[in-house]
């Protein structure tokens, strides 16, 4: 009769079938390494996986301190066993396996197991020690007057830069697994007292019902996290690579999930308008945030709306602009082969093309994609008479306001294109149709609770001062508000 | 069934009331008149409005009654507010679009948005109303040098004909009571509260513009549609001709009202069949709506009267079946 697997992966008191039974669960892979030795008259063994565990911590941390610790005195298996678990401080990270399969998956996490002749049992210690990336600037999110350091791969690094600037005891981490193949460690993170306990729940339990064989990026677990993910344009979970974001946004009553293997932490509930934020906002004084938020709106609108608002005017309403501008427009439309709107089209799309092929390309050849998008055959199609030079001003105007809120590129990205359509086809109804719709869609979302498009709709006049402007530090000392106050009220 | 914020239920309404606004027209009559008849017709709903607002939910045959009246009526409704704005559009912009397709993509733009939820038109609502507003206080700038008030003309002929007959328009043109009385009063906390910012907002608006409109225009505000008279005739230093903004923002709020009538019909009609997806009501009405909307945009313009009995209609079936319950 065949054993069952509890039966085949328990512990064994004869060293050598625990390893020939550990080697087997792990197929035999080339990069666990393990090594016999006696100590104190029990023959014993380490094993470690090649590359995940550091050889100096391991002989430092853990060998050392057990050779000195057992000396030249004679132990029982039993005996050895108790000195190495219960009577010696070795590594802080100290585990007891219950059997070979949470034995291997430490070791896969970096820890050394140390087993041990007639010791039907094994202790393992986190002796970590990969090669990791090192704690750089963060690339997509530049600040001038924070902090500089942003997340790197490792989660371990990640929750220690978010506890050094948060040393608070409310401050929470739950360490989670997903991913069926990957089994990807990532973190919970809140403050507790400041974040709802229901959404601490809702978020743990969508993070438990993850049911991908791989998760290696953030952008996996955002569908999981969001509600309306299908329908949805835009996101209430947002993805940041600055420890002091995660900082803040967990002091206002949010919670963040760190990933290992990616720089980019989830927060949620995340708001539309907090894409309008930057750190630097803190830094700055209150009358220059506002015309730096106003900025940031007006970008978004720019980016979102001005090529469609264009075809939508020159085609179909002519007679808003003024005789002159009117009168240069239609000269300048002249020469060209095809109707604006399908210019138009043209143009935004191979700024897209432009786009992509910058953020693929490696960065020394992303400077000459800049150079030959934007000189060369701006240049020439405007000479050569495939493109007037107002559009071109306009795509210029607009791709420079896409990159002002990049946390809405995807968005802006797409809705561009829909509003460029929607203009080229059926002028301002049928700008007016797309806008009704997205507002809509937008506004629908009620993620966590906390509507998307709060403070303003609905508008809440504890956060109005927010949208534009930024408070006061004396009057973020007084109110501690957090994200929860914007929850909607039916009967405000 | 989540609720909305008596602001919003206002905002919602007041989509319907800038949308009208837009379109009408006085049929020759003085706007001064018609502005004081729409300021004793929102007087009149609003006292109207708050004892039907307390009346308790009909359950039972009559709850199934007014379940029927209440969604036969949205349909109505909706029909007419759609068919009207292709009528209208034409009106104003002849030749740019065909009405057959601006009903059916007004319809299943409503119908998306009726998806997304009452609160989320409400607050899309809100939006809509305040950037109508703002544009039409911009518009009222660039009016501003036409403005001569001697032709605020109230000693017209006939006075009490013409207040009598734009009275009867204005009760006439209102599909907001009954969407008050249907609808806001289940999902509101405090339906008379947004009944009373409505009204309010409303009738200022409608002062408000009737009165810069007879201003500006003079006696030619009476022909035709003022409203689209005065988006012609404001201009500022950016924008030469406010129309197609004024445009813009119309078919913002009629989209946004036909959400609303369209979630009103959906929640009357799952009353009725217990069980229903909430996207059936959408995919019923859309080619219903559309079809009627096709043979009915190559007729004449309707008499003002039609919605009138409908409303008249959907209010006494409320009413009827509220008592009933009662009993």
């Amino acid at each position: 009769m065949s054993k069952s697997r509890e039966e085949r992966y328990a512990f064994s008191e004869s060293l050598s079938v625990t390893l020939d039974a550990l080697r087997k669960l792990t197929g035999g892979t080339s990069d666990l390494v393990t090594s016999e030795a006696e100590l104190g008259g029990v023959r014993c063994a380490v094993a470690v996986i090649e590359g995940m565990a550091s050889t100096q911590m391991l002989s430092s941390a853990v060998l050392e301190p057990i050779m000195l610790a057992v000396g030249g005195s004679e132990q029982t298996p039993q005996g050895l066993f108790e000195l190495i678990t219960k009577r010696t401080l070795l590594t802080p990270d100290r585990k007891l396996p219950r059997d070979l399969p949470e034995a291997a998956s430490l070791l896969f996490a970096g820890f050394c197991v140390l087993f041990a002749e007639g010791v039907a049992g094994a202790a393992a210690f986190g002796v970590q020690g990969f090669d990791r990336k090192a704690v750089n600037e963060p690339s997509s999110e530049h600040n001038i007057m924070g902090s500089q350091e942003g997340f790197c791969e490792t989660l371990r690094t990640n929750i220690s830069l978010v506890r050094r600037r948060m040393k608070n005891p409310a401050l929470r981490f739950e360490a989670l697994t997903v991913g069926r193949e990957t089994r990807t460690d990532i973190a919970l993170c809140y403050l507790a007292g400041r974040a709802e306990s229901g959404l601490v729940r809702k978020l743990r339990r969508r993070l438990s019902d993850v049911g991908m064989d791989a998760v290696l990026a953030s952008g996996t677990l955002m569908p999981y996290l969001e509600e309306k993910e299908q329908v949805g344009l835009f996101s209430e979970v947002s993805a940041t690579e600055r420890p002091d974001v995660v900082c803040a946004k967990l002091n206002e009553g949010r919670a963040a999930v760190l990933i290992d293997g990616t720089p980019f932490a989830l927060v949620c509930p995340s708001l539309f308008v907090e894409n309008f934020r930057t750190v630097d906002d803190a830094c700055s004084k209150p009358y220059f945030v506002i015309l730096m938020r106003l900025i940031r709106f007006i970008a978004f609108f720019f980016a979102v709306l001005f090529p469609g608002a264009y075809v939508a005017v020159a085609n179909y309403h002519p007679e808003m602009l003024t005789l002159k501008l009117l009168l240069n427009l239609t000269a300048s439309e002249r020469s060209t082969p095809y109707s604006l709107f399908v210019e138009m089209l043209i143009i935004t799309v191979l700024l897209e093309l432009m786009k992509e092929a910058s953020v693929r390309m490696p960065k020394a050849v992303g400077s000459a994609i800049s150079i030959a998008g934007g000189l060369v055959i701006g240049d020439a199609a405007v000479k050569s008479g495939i493109i007037s030079s107002p559009l071109l001003i306009i795509v210029g105007l607009t791709a420079t306001a896409s990159f002002v809120i990049p946390g809405l590129a995807q968005q802006s990205s797409v809705l561009r294109l829909v509003y460029i359509i929607a203009g080229g086809t059926a002028g301002f109804f049928g700008i007016a149709v797309v806008s009704g719709m997205i507002m809509t869609n937008a506004a629908s979302m009620n993620e966590y609770g906390i509507p998307y498009t709060a403070p303003l709709l609905p508008f809440t006049r504890k956060g109005a001062a927010d949208i534009l402007g930024r408070k006061s530090l004396r009057r973020l000392e007084e109110e501690h508000s957090t994200v929860a106050d914007y929850r909607e009220a039916a009967d405000e | 069934m989540s609720r909305i914020s008596s602001y919003q239920a206002a905002a919602l309404m007041l989509c319907f009331t800038v949308a009208r606004l837009i379109a009408y027209r006085p049929e020759g009559d003085s706007l001064v008149m018609a502005a004081a008849a729409e300021l004793l017709a929102c007087l009149g709903m609003f006292l109207v409005s708050i004892p039907l607002s307390k009346l308790p939910s009909a359950g039972g045959f009559g709850g199934r009654v007014m379940s029927f009246a209440a969604a036969g009526y949205c349909l109505f409704a909706l029909t007419l507010i759609l068919a009207d704005f292709a009528d209208a559009m034409q009106y104003s912009f002849p030749g740019f679009y065909s009405p057959g397709a601006i009903i059916l993509a007004l319809a299943a733009a409503a119908a998306y948005s009726a998806s997304m939820g009452l609160q989320g038109c409400a607050r899309a609502a809100c939006a809509a109303v305040i950037l109508a507003l703002l544009t039409f206080a911009l518009m009222t700038l660039g009016a501003c040098e036409g403005i001569d008030p001697e032709r605020l003309n109230i000693a017209v002929p006939d006075r009490g004909g013409q207040l009598s007959r734009q009275l009867t328009g204005a009760f006439a043109r209102s599909a907001e009571l009954p969407m008050l009385l249907i609808l806001m009063r289940r999902r509101t906390a405090k339906p008379i509260r947004a009944a009373a910012v409505y009204f309010a907002v409303r009738a200022l608006l409608w002062c408000v513009t009737l009165a810069l409109c007879a201003s500006v225009l003079g006696e030619l505000g009476g022909v035709g549609e003022p409203f689209w008279s005065l988006a012609a005739f404001a201009k500022t230093s950016v924008v030469e001709r406010f129309d197609a903004l004024v445009m813009l923002f119309w078919t913002l709020c009629t989209l946004l009202s036909a959400a609303a009538l369209l979630i009103c019909f959906g929640e009357r009609l799952s009353e009725l069949l217990p069980g229903l997806s909430k996207y059936a009501p959408a995919a019923v009405i859309l080619p219903a709506v559309t079809a009627y909307g096709l043979i009915y945009a190559g007729f004449s313009r309707p008499a003002a009267v039609i919605p009138a009995a409908a409303s008249g209609i959907g209010a006494a079936a409320a009413s009827f079946c509220h008592r009933r319950s009662r009993v």
